[in-house]
Formats: structure tokens, C-alpha cells, sequence
């Protein structure tokens, strides 16, 4: 074992791939500031230049620029309130209030540092279960992919802040959004009205920036004024504060991460759930659920945590089995393959060192991103207090590229206003698009899985050790905050 | 109409006279010298499809003196991709790389969406092929195809979607042994199929051959036929379902039927109304191509490998197809693809 870290070290440390890195560092980084640019279309276009390269140079260039998207991302989500990418939208929910009243330092600062522990966490962590990958991966059949899904679904309530019908309203709707297109039991396409572009259904990207940058766009563009409501600026102190602050709360720092791994793990759930439901988590653990939504440095840390980790959590699958356990590793298992390496069972016996440089590249990205966002943090301050008609029209010409260049197809930029609309009166009114956002996420595996698990061990497939596991989690996670209230107010009657 | 007017319509239709004589004139050779090829994948980057059109395209740019972009259109497995080839223009400057195996399969079993019929495509040629495989689960209580046959509860088969490519393997051995089978359908693709057949969720799994034999190496899944006449160069040691087992003469259709869908493989195909001579003309280029020791070798080094047809001749296995699977023949392939075994 020790032998293999020091081959990998050895071959991936090398001037010229560390060169490779440096490259793709910024890059990823710039995919995941623009909205609409995301990971995966930064793979998408970057795949086809890693033909011919050796598979050491190819592997490291793709997994770093892939593993540092969300770092980029969270900072856009942060001072704009526009998930730079779909992953990202929960940490819209408290880190662009805190950018409203002036401490976007803080929250940057928070987030950034809170995705490079996250993204070595989740190293860390697949390094230790490297060795027993296949039973791990073994250990969850579908039974259990389904019941973290409905955990995760569960969460939507939690995210609709503090209106917990209108969260699931509008969870619901996403739910219901997701049924579009071929029913991937069947293979029969439900609702496409005869329109080619709903043979898949929706797609994530127009959604995401539909829901998230348009109403922003409006708001700024209507307004005028500037993001920060406060005339303070942001200085390095104020971002200092923010990385400190994940050291503060640092059991809520690996609570969210360990949560980011296992749904990164299960390949069926779709790695874009993990910052949700830390998220959620995150709130329902909090002596202060209230404050969430409001502006709460707890709610940077748990997104930007998970959301880095989960991505060593989704390259165990994608090595033991050549199962992608995130969209992003569907795409970099694309690359795997024109290297000429075909992750498995197989793969991994043979080349343990490439598993474990990759998992090395994965840390050392993610470090960098962070670091280099960090020395531009207060430039990237400085956003908040520029002009809403100055911004919007700027994010505007961004959005409708961003979603052009996912596919290459118009009717996405279309969707994207469409989408836009229901964001719009959704903020007026008060519901939750990141409930939506979930709804869509996972409605498809709910479906699927629960198909799968019913045909697959019959009506009592929820009894398997694991899931009971998982069930007593999620009715846990439920009920507590209403416990907790319960003694609170018994505390109270007594005095 | 004024004068000037009717002067125009006739400027314009001697322009167009002009034109249509020059195109004429034209010979295929010049027309595809210094232009730009669109080569059409129907699916994201990275897959095997990717793959090959990208190892093709610079050969192709080569032989033609052009330039050929490569250019991923994903979308309803690759039915967005070939609905968009019939429609476009159909001057010839766009080549797609198909899955004549799904395509075909769309078209037999009626799925939605489906603007195209495989019988007019201008088919270029086959790049590569395999037949289907059935591999038992070592956690399932089966250990050959007999017991299969004696099976006292339905044999699950773990597949991605109905008439996906390996939800009517399965489909095909079932109903040629005459066995009780259950297809789960849900999974993604077939690593989540081979996956879930490695856990037990399911007893056994049906999937192309090259693939099937990767999968028999780690010896959780065992292959114990191949869906075809003939052994497969990957599963040597694996016998052909003739060899493994007692095939009913009335029911050997159906092995025959899925290998010759199995037949059309990973395809180049041209549009519909592509004018012959250029189809002609990309079909000996596709051929010089796709013959060359080179390009070749650099497959093989991406761990495929060609397996070339010409296009005339997949046109006619396409043509035969066709012709065996009327009238009560096409409500039964639908019946056992899409119902029976659900």
C-alpha cells in the first residue's frame, strides 16, 4: 500500500502535470463563477483536448479542473444570490442574505474555506475506504438508494425556511417538473407533446438558472441599486473571519462532509442532493433554526462542505465499478476511457497508484482553488457594490451563454425565461426554489428505485439492515427539532 | 405583376438554371475538396460513440481534403440526434454516427419521438458490431442454463429500459427457451444492470459481448451463452446458445432475428436526400477508411476494434429484417420486447 502512494505520488507529481494542474485550477475556477457554466460543461468542451495525451497528464487535467467548479460556484452564490452551478443553489439560501447586509467577506471566506476542508475531507475518506471500495459500493443495493432518496425528499419541508407548506408546494412542483419526458422504466415518454426537446424532459441547467439568476436579474435591473445594502466593504479581516469560522463549527463542518461522501457514494441519488440535505441538516440540528434563510454563516458551511466532499465520495464508485456517482463523473468516465483505461473491479487491482494519485489531485485542486479565490476575495467583494443596471445586464448576457453553451441548443435559453417567470413570482410570493430544485433532482430516482427495490425483493424491501439504519436516521432527523422544542417548552412551564 | 417584378422572377430563375447546372457538373470529388463536414454524435462526449467519431473524423478530413467537425447532439438516446439528420439539409455536408441497433429497435417496437425510418437512410457502412451474451449471477441460485430451465420462481434480469439493447436480449433468450423471466427495468445502462446482478439483486443479466466478457473476468457473473450462430472472438469458452442448450426449431427465429439487429451495430449513415453520387462517394471513402491498417490500430488501442461492413450490404440486411418481421411476426417481437416478460 505505502508502495503504491509513493508510486502515485511519484507519477502524478511531475513538473508537467503539476503544470497541468495549475492550468486547469483556473479554469474550473472561471466555469464555476459564470452561472450556467458549470462543471459539466467545462468537461464537456475541455474532454475532446485530452485525446493523445498520456493517461497521468489527461486524468489529473480533468479531475482537477472538475473538483474546484463548486469552489468557483459558491462564490457567485454567495454575492449574487446565482448558484454558479445547480450544486451550489443551496448556498444561496444564507450566504447571499449575508452578502444583503454587507458581510460578503465573511460569507466568502466561510465558503471557500469550508470547500477546501471539504474536498480534502472527502479525499481523506476515500483513500481510507479505497481497499474495501467493492463492499462498500456492494452494501448499497437499490432498497437503500431508494430510502436516502426519500430522505433527501424528505428535507424539502426544511428547506421551504420557515413557510414548511409552501416548501412543499413547491417541492412538488419540482417532483412533477421531473416526471417530463421518457419514464425511464418503460422507455414511454410522458407529457413531450410532440416537442423533441421534452423527449428528455427538463434539463437542470435552464431550471437552476432559470429559477435562480432571472428574478435576480429583474430584481437588479428594476432597482438599480446595488447588491450590499450596506455601504461597508469587504477586507481581508472580515474574510479571515469567515475561514476561522468553519474551525468554530467544525463538528458541523464533518457531519455535513461525511454526508456529502455517502451521497457522492450511492451512485443512483445524483451527487447535486448532498448540499440540500447538509443543509437541511444542518438546520435541523441547529439550537437556532429560525435564523436559517436569514442570513447564518452555519448555512455557508454546510453546502460548500458537502457539496466538495461528495466528490471524492462519487469517484468510488466511478473507480470500483465505472458507475459515474455525479454527472460530472459520468463525463470524466468518458475520459477515463479515450485514455484507454476502463475503471472496475479490474482497474482498481492493477492500478491501485493512478487511484490514489487521482485522489491526490483531487486534494491538491482543491487547496489551490481556495487559495487562489481567497487572494481575490475582496476584487470579488467588491461585485456587491457595483450598480444593479450596471450588473444585470452583464449576468443577463452571461445567463443566456451559459445556457446556450450546456448543449449547444436555443430552446435551452428559452427554458431558461420560462423557468425565469416561475422564479420571478416564486420569490414574490414566498415559495422555496431550492425545494423545487430538490423536487427536480431527485424526483426520477424516487420513482425508479421504488420500481427497482418493489420488483427486485418484493414489498418488504425496506427491512435489509442498512435501510433500517437509514430509516432510523430519517425519522430521527425529523423529529428531533420537535423534541427538542417539546423540552424547551416543558423547561418553560416549569420555571 | 409589374414588369421589373417578372423581371426579377426571371433573373432569378435563370440564377437557379445556373446553379442546378453547376451542381450537376459538380462531381463529388470537388464538391466535399475544402468543405467543412459536420460528423454528428448522438450522444455526450466520452462514450464509445464519441470515441470513434473522433479517431474517424481527422481520417475522413484527410481523405476528402476537408475539414470534419465533431459535434455531440445527446438527446432521447440518439433518436434527437437522427430526427434532426432527416430534416436537415440533405446536401451531404453532414455525416451521423448511429446506433443502427437502437434506431432499428425504436422503429420495430413503436417509441415515441421517432421522426426517421432506418429504410431510407443512406447507410455508409458498419464501423463495429457484437452479438448478445447472458451472464449468471454467482450469488443467484443458478449455475447454468439448465437450472435456469428448471427454475421454480422468475429469473430476474437486470436492464436499463424496454427494448434498450439489453432488456431484448434478455427478452429474445427468455422466450427461445421457453423460460419464466422477469426483466427489472429502471437501471442506468449497463454498468448499473451488471452492478445489481453482481449484488443478487437479480439473478442474471444480458448484455453485448465484449462487454459481457470484461464483466466475466472478475467472476461474480459468469457467461453462459452467446446470443448468436457463432462463438464470439472475446468469449471463446463460452458456447453459443445452439451449443449450450436444446433450441426448439420454431423458435430459432428469434436468436436469428436479435443477432441480425445485432448486425448493424455502430453505423455511419447519410440523410435520406443525399444526391447518389456524393453518397457513393463518402460510402469508398467510409470503406478506405475504415479498411486502413493505421486507423486500425488506433481503435484497437482505445480497446475497440472495427469490425467493417459496407454500406450496400447492411441496407440489405436492413431490407430482409424488414420483410421477416410483418404483419403477426412484428405483433409478437412486440409483444415479447415490450410485455411479456415485465
Amino acid at each position: 500500500m505505502l508502495e503504491a502512494v509513493q508510486q502515485a505520488l511519484g507519477a502524478f507529481f511531475q513538473p508537467h502535470v503539476f503544470g497541468l494542474i495549475l492550468i486547469a485550477v483556473p479554469i474550473g475556477l472561471v466555469f464555476g463563477i459564470l452561472p450556467g457554466l458549470g462543471g459539466l460543461t467545462a468537461l464537456a468542451i475541455l474532454l475532446p483536448f485530452v485525446y493523445g495525451m498520456d493517461p497521468v497528464s489527461g486524468l489529473a487535467f480533468l479531475l482537477a479542473l472538475h473538483s474546484v467548479v463548486y469552489t468557483g460556484g459558491s462564490v457567485t452564490a454567495v454575492l449574487i444570490g446565482v448558484p454558479g452551478s445547480p450544486p451550489n443553489a443551496a448556498t444561496v439560501l444564507d450566504g447571499y442574505p449575508l452578502s444583503r447586509k454587507g458581510q460578503a467577506g465573511y460569507a466568502i471566506g466561510a465558503a471557500l474555506t469550508a470547500s477546501a476542508l471539504g474536498g480534502v475531507l472527502g479525499v481523506v475518506l476515500l483513500a481510507l475506504i479505497l481497499p474495501f471500495l467493492k463492499p462498500v459500493v456492494m452494501a448499497f443495493s437499490s432498497p437503500e438508494t431508494l430510502i436516502l432518496t426519500v430522505l433527501g425528499l424528505c428535507f424539502i419541508g426544511v428547506l421551504g425556511e420557515n413557510q414548511p407548506l409552501k416548501g412543499l408546494a413547491a417541492g412538488a412542483l419540482g417532483i412533477f417538473l421531473a416526471m417530463f419526458g421518457e419514464h425511464r422504466v418503460s422507455g414511454v415518454a410522458r407529457f413531450w407533446f410532440d416537442y423533441d426537446y421534452l423527449l428528455d424532459g427538463f434539463r437542470l441547467i435552464p431550471i437552476a438558472l432559470g429559477l435562480f439568476a432571472i428574478p435576480e436579474i429583474v430584481a437588479m435591473l428594476s432597482t438599480g441599486s446595488a447588491v450590499s445594502q450596506e455601504a461597508t466593504k469587504v477586507s481581508y479581516r472580515q474574510v479571515w473571519e469567515g475561514c476561522t469560522s468553519v474551525f468554530k463549527h467544525f463538528w458541523l463542518f464533518i457531519q455535513s462532509s461525511v454526508i456529502g461522501v455517502i451521497v457522492g457514494i450511492i451512485p443512483g441519488v445524483g451527487g447535486e442532493t448532498s448540499p440540500f440535505v447538509a443543509y437541511a441538516f444542518a438546520r435541523q440540528s441547529s439550537k437556532h433554526p429560525e435564523a436559517f434563510g436569514k442570513g447564518i454563516i452555519e448555512g455557508v458551511i454546510a453546502p460548500e462542505s458537502s457539496n466538495n466532499a461528495k466528490e471524492g465520495g462519487a469517484l468510488v464508485p466511478t473507480l470500483a465499478f465505472g458507475i459515474p456517482g455525479s454527472a460530472g463523473m459520468a463525463l470524466l468516465l468518458g475520459g477515463f476511457l479515450i485514455l484507454g483505461l476502463q475503471p472496475g473491479p479490474e482497474f482498481l487491482k492493477n492500478h491501485m497508484d493512478i487511484a490514489l494519485g487521482l485522489a491526490a489531485v483531487v486534494a491538491v485542486a482543491n487547496v489551490l482553488a481556495t487559495l487562489m479565490m481567497l487572494a481575490l476575495a475582496k476584487q470579488f467583494g467588491a461585485i456587491t457594490s457595483i450598480k444593479g443596471s450596471l450588473l444585470g445586464p452583464i449576468l443577463l448576457v452571461l445567463v443566456v451563454l451559459g445556457a446556450l453553451s450546456t448543449s449547444n441548443d436555443v430552446r435551452d435559453v428559452f427554458f431558461t425565461f420560462v423557468f425565469g417567470f416561475l422564479g420571478y413570482f416564486m420569490v414574490l410570493l414566498g415559495y422555496s426554489r431550492a425545494a423545487l430544485l430538490l423536487g427536480f433532482v431527485l424526483g426520477n430516482a424516487a420513482e425508479t428505485y421504488l420500481h427497482i427495490s418493489l420488483n427486485a425483493f418484493g414489498p418488504l424491501f425496506w427491512t435489509r439492515p442498512i435501510s433500517l439504519l437509514l430509516i432510523a436516521i430519517l425519522i430521527f432527523s425529523l423529529t428531533f427539532p420537535l423534541w427538542r422544542n417539546f423540552r424547551r417548552r416543558a423547561g418553560d412551564d416549569n420555571d | 405583376m409589374n414588369w421589373h417584378m417578372r423581371g426579377l422572377g426571371l433573373a432569378l430563375a435563370a440564377a437557379l438554371a445556373a446553379s442546378a447546372g453547376a451542381a450537376k457538373a459538380e462531381s463529388p470529388e470537388e464538391f466535399y475538396k475544402g468543405e467543412t463536414l459536420t460528423f454528428v454524435v448522438g450522444f455526450g462526449p466520452g462514450g464509445g460513440f464519441d470515441t470513434f467519431a473522433r479517431i474517424l473524423a481527422p481520417h475522413i478530413a484527410e481523405r476528402i481534403g476537408g475539414t470534419v467537425i465533431v459535434e455531440n447532439r445527446p438527446g432521447a438516446g440518439g433518436t434527437g440526434a437522427l430526427n434532426q439528420m432527416v430534416r436537415g439539409d440533405q446536401d451531404g455536408r453532414e455525416i451521423d454516427i448511429v446506433h443502427g441497433e437502437a434506431a432499428l429497435l425504436t422503429q420495430l417496437t413503436d417509441q415515441s419521438g421517432r421522426r426517421f425510418d432506418v429504410k431510407e437512410f443512406n447507410w455508409l457502412g458498419r464501423i463495429a458490431s457484437e452479438p448478445g451474451s447472458v451472464l449468471i449471477s454467482a450469488k443467484s441460485p443458478y449455475g447454468s442454463i439448465e437450472d435456469l430451465k428448471g427454475a421454480s420462481a422468475p429469473i430476474k434480469f437486470a436492464a436499463g429500459s424496454k427494448a434498450d439493447g439489453l432488456s431484448d436480449f434478455a427478452a429474445v433468450f427468455c422466450e427461445t427457451l421457453s423460460l419464466q423471466c422477469k426483466i427489472i427495468t429502471g437501471y442506468k445502462g449497463s454498468k448499473e444492470s451488471s452492478l445489481a446482478a453482481i449484488r443478487g439483486e437479480t439473478d442474471a443479466i444480458a448484455v453485448e459481448a465484449n462487454t459481457g466478457s470484461d464483466l466475466g473476468k472478475g467472476g461474480e457473473l459468469k457467461p453462459v451463452a452467446v446470443l448468436a450462430r457463432k462463438r464470439w472472438k472475446t468469449l471463446p469458452d463460452t458456447p453459443t446458445l445452439f451449443e449450450a442448450a436444446a433450441v426448439p426449431a420454431d423458435k430459432e427465429w428469434w436468436i436469428d432475428f436479435r443477432e441480425s439487429v445485432s448486425n448493424l451495430g455502430r453505423s455511419l449513415a447519410m440523410g435520406p436526400g443525399v444526391p447518389q453520387d456524393r453518397v457513393d462517394y463518402m460510402r469508398k471513402v467510409v470503406e478506405d477508411v475504415l479498411t486502413d491498417p493505421k486507423v486500425i490500430a488506433d481503435v484497437e488501442k482505445t480497446g475497440r476494434e472495427i469490425n467493417y461492413l459496407p454500406g450496400t450490404e447492411q441496407k440489405a440486411i436492413i431490407d430482409q429484417l424488414m420483410q421477416s418481421v410483418e404483419g403477426d411476426r412484428l405483433e409478437q417481437v412486440k409483444t415479447v420486447l415490450l410485455e411479456k416478460y415485465f
